[in-house]
């Protein structure tokens, strides 16, 4: 999960580090500049988001499924379209930098705020293309077992971006379009850490022009498209409340202050993206293995990491406002960085359910039930914030922008409470009250079974109790013996060559689907693909590698797959 | 997994009963080897033999060639329809006598 934090961090980290320094050393003017152009930065993020989510579930449902070759197609489909939302992107904002501040808010009593955020937006413009690729990227690298490398670049990538602003503000006094440069050096250096992965062998997923589908297109930008209602809704809220705050009596002083709290926005949510992405990841493989149970304990874990989560980081918020806002504020943004720490105030409180709806939309994004979680997106992100601060300006003045975000996540809460509540026909308090799947899912109670290995002497007993299993559920006595053999063999293979002094395990799921009986082995220990090793050592003595033959030969279908660190082997007989 | 050894002359009958896995497989191991050097010829009955995995073919290749080094021999006999197809998969029908 940190490297999804990591990656999810790294979208925003750039213009994060931006927004500090330019507080502190350029002046209030340029921080509303800045905070005017945080919507662009949203756009990017949700072209970024679209794919990045969109590809990512399809890949891990495609897995799951056991099909790697069409996961494959799809990510290459992916990189194609990434390239031509960059060369599109880049060059609308290129011609019209001026007219695209100038709709952001820099009119009127910010008038003067327009070549300041022109200027950025340009330094910005060459970013584009690495902040599309290293969002996509980090999601499919997990699959691809080099979730470590994300953290490498990020981490280069911020330091270089620090280190860039500081030049830019101390030797070079480049201004805005100097820190937008920065940026985007240092996001192109981290971009080529990444691209790095594609040197190493044995990955799963390599950019090809080959195969590509236009229905997988279709099925990315449909999958991600809650992830570009998230974007784009906070795009627009973020508009609706820059107007707001031009508004207001103290304007340019209340934008810039808007900009201090949207860059911890930005900062926090990325941190709490990675519950989001984790959980839509790994919700995406248990659609592809229809497991119920696995669900189960998915929305359990998810819901309590997901608050545990918002409730630390609303603590720190609330307890380090002051010190936050002053980050950003230096000796002439007094008034701002006072009137940013009331926000910050405000804001830390909606954390506490932040995590918990940000997770929900995720998981329900990851199990394919689009239209709840775009709507609910849709609620979270820009309807229940924009409506309150809009109602509530009047009364309120700056207080309504911060005040919104409360009732913003409140309401979304309590939505999603009365959808469990509508489905279940009553009051929704267990995991399983909260699945949203679309039935049929999965195996009825007592049509599967399920075992862990954890050790040598669990594997006999599970092998003995498979056997059972099937044949209490009308297996021939050829199938019975063969569930029982291949868990007797693959169990030993795996705890013998396999088990590294960690904690290991091997879970096994057996199932009969569609006259089949099917057999799912998923473990921690070190990657080993059996049906690569049989075909490597096919010509080896006849009496070796006896469980792995008998296996590899007397199943109807044995496929293989390596992701997030896992063994995933599915037998069919 | 039990063992029931009769003897013939020079001739070892060993009727196996149960499965022969990983668990049993030691024990049958140590059942076999007494005193197997006192007979030329071995008989292996599987017609009660539910289950045999690779740790039981181990067994059975060891038992091969021990009668082997002594110039005695081997045979399998009424194992079921499944066992047989495992012998063929792994090619111990190729390498052992079974009737």
């Amino acid at each position: 999960m940190l490297s999804i934090i990591a990656a999810a961090m790294a979208a925003m980290l750039g213009i994060v580090i931006d927004g500090i320094i330019v507080g502190r050393f350029m002046g209030p003017d340029s921080m509303a500049a800045y905070g005017l152009v945080t919507p662009i930065v949203n756009l990017t993020t949700a072209f970024a988001g679209i794919l990045a989510t969109g590809t990512q579930v399809i890949c891990a449902q495609r897995l799951g499924a056991g099909d790697a070759k069409s996961a494959k197609s799809a990510f290459s489909m992916c990189m194609t379209i990434t390239m031509v939302i960059s060369a599109i992107l880049m060059t609308l904002l290129l011609v019209f930098r001026n007219n695209v501040a100038f709709m952001l808010g820099a009119q009127g009593n910010s008038a003067k705020l327009l070549p300041l955020a022109s200027d950025y937006i340009l330094g910005l413009v060459p970013s584009i293309p690495s902040v599309l690729l290293l969002l996509e990227f980090n999601s499919l690298m997990r699959l691809d077992g080099d979730a470590n490398r994300v953290v490498v670049a990020v981490s280069v990538m911020t330091v270089l971006d620090a280190a860039g602003d500081l030049l830019v503000v101390f030797v070079f006094k480049a201004g805005m379009l100097g820190m937008g440069l920065a940026t985007s050096i240092s996001y192109s250096i981290g971009l080529i850490i990444m691209l790095l992965h594609f040197t190493k062998k044995d990955i799963i997923f390599k950019p090809s022009l080959k195969g590509l589908k236009l229905k997988d297109l279709g099925e990315i930008l449909g999958t991600g498209s809650s992830s570009a209602m998230g974007s784009t809704s906070a795009m627009v809220r973020n508009m609706v409340l820059n107007r707001i705050m031009v508004a207001t009596v103290l304007s340019s002083t209340a934008v810039a202050a808007l900009g201090v709290l949207n860059t911890v926005v930005n900062f926090t949510s990325s941190s709490m993206l990675g519950v989001g992405m984790t959980a839509a990841m790994i919700a995406g493989m248990i659609l592809g293995e229809q497991d119920r149970s696995a669900a189960e304990e998915l929305v359990k874990v998810t819901s309590k990491t997901a608050l545990i989560f918002g409730v630390g980081l609303g603590v720190v918020v609330f307890a380090a406002a002051d010190l936050i806002a002053g980050i950003f504020g230096g000796e002439k943004g007094a008034e701002m960085v006072s009137l940013a720490s009331r926000g910050l105030r405000f804001y830390s409180v909606s954390l506490i359910l932040y995590g918990l709806n940000a997770a929900f939309i995720n998981y329900t994004q990851g199990m394919r039930r689009m239209a709840i979680s775009n709507i609910y997106c849709l609620l979270q992100n820009l309807v229940f914030i924009a409506l309150p601060a809009l109602a509530l300006a009047g009364v309120l003045d700056t207080d309504a922008v911060w005040v919104s975000f409360i009732i913003g996540e409140s309401l979304t809460f309590i939505c999603i409470i009365i959808l469990a509540a509508i489905r279940k026909k009553g009051f929704p308090y267990r995991a399983k009250d909260f699945l949203f799947v679309k039935e049929p899912f999965g195996a009825a109670e007592g049509e599967f079974y399920e075992v862990t290995i954890g050790d040598e002497k669990d594997i006999i007993p599970a092998s003995e109790k498979v056997g059972e299993f099937c044949e209490s559920k009308g297996a021939d006595q050829k199938q019975v013996y063969l569930m029982a053999l291949f868990v007797e063999e693959l169990g030993n293979n795996t705890v013998k060559f396999g088990f590294k002094g960690k904690k290991n395990t091997i879970d096994i799921r057996v199932i009969n689907m569609d006259g089949d009986w099917i057999i799912r082995f998923r473990d921690n220990a070190k990657a080993f693909d059996p049906t690569e090793w049989i075909k490597l050592h096919e010509s080896d003595d006849p009496t070796a590698n006896l469980g792995i033959r008998m296996v590899c030969r007397m199943a109807k279908d044995v496929k293989y797959l390596s992701t997030m660190d896992l063994n995933i082997l599915t037998i069919r007989i | 997994m039990t063992i029931d050894k009769k003897t013939n002359g020079s001739t070892l009958c060993a009727e196996f009963s149960g499965r022969l896995d990983t668990v049993t497989t030691p024990e049958a191991e140590s059942v076999m080897k007494d005193g197997l050097d006192s007979y030329t010829e071995l008989k292996l009955d599987f017609a009660k033999l539910d289950y045999i995995s690779s740790a039981g073919l181990r067994l059975l290749l060891s038992l091969q060639k021990m009668m082997n080094s002594r110039g005695g021999s081997m045979r399998i006999v009424n194992a079921n329809e499944t066992v047989k197809e495992i012998f063929e998969v792994t090619g111990f029908s190729e390498i052992m006598n079974i009737e």
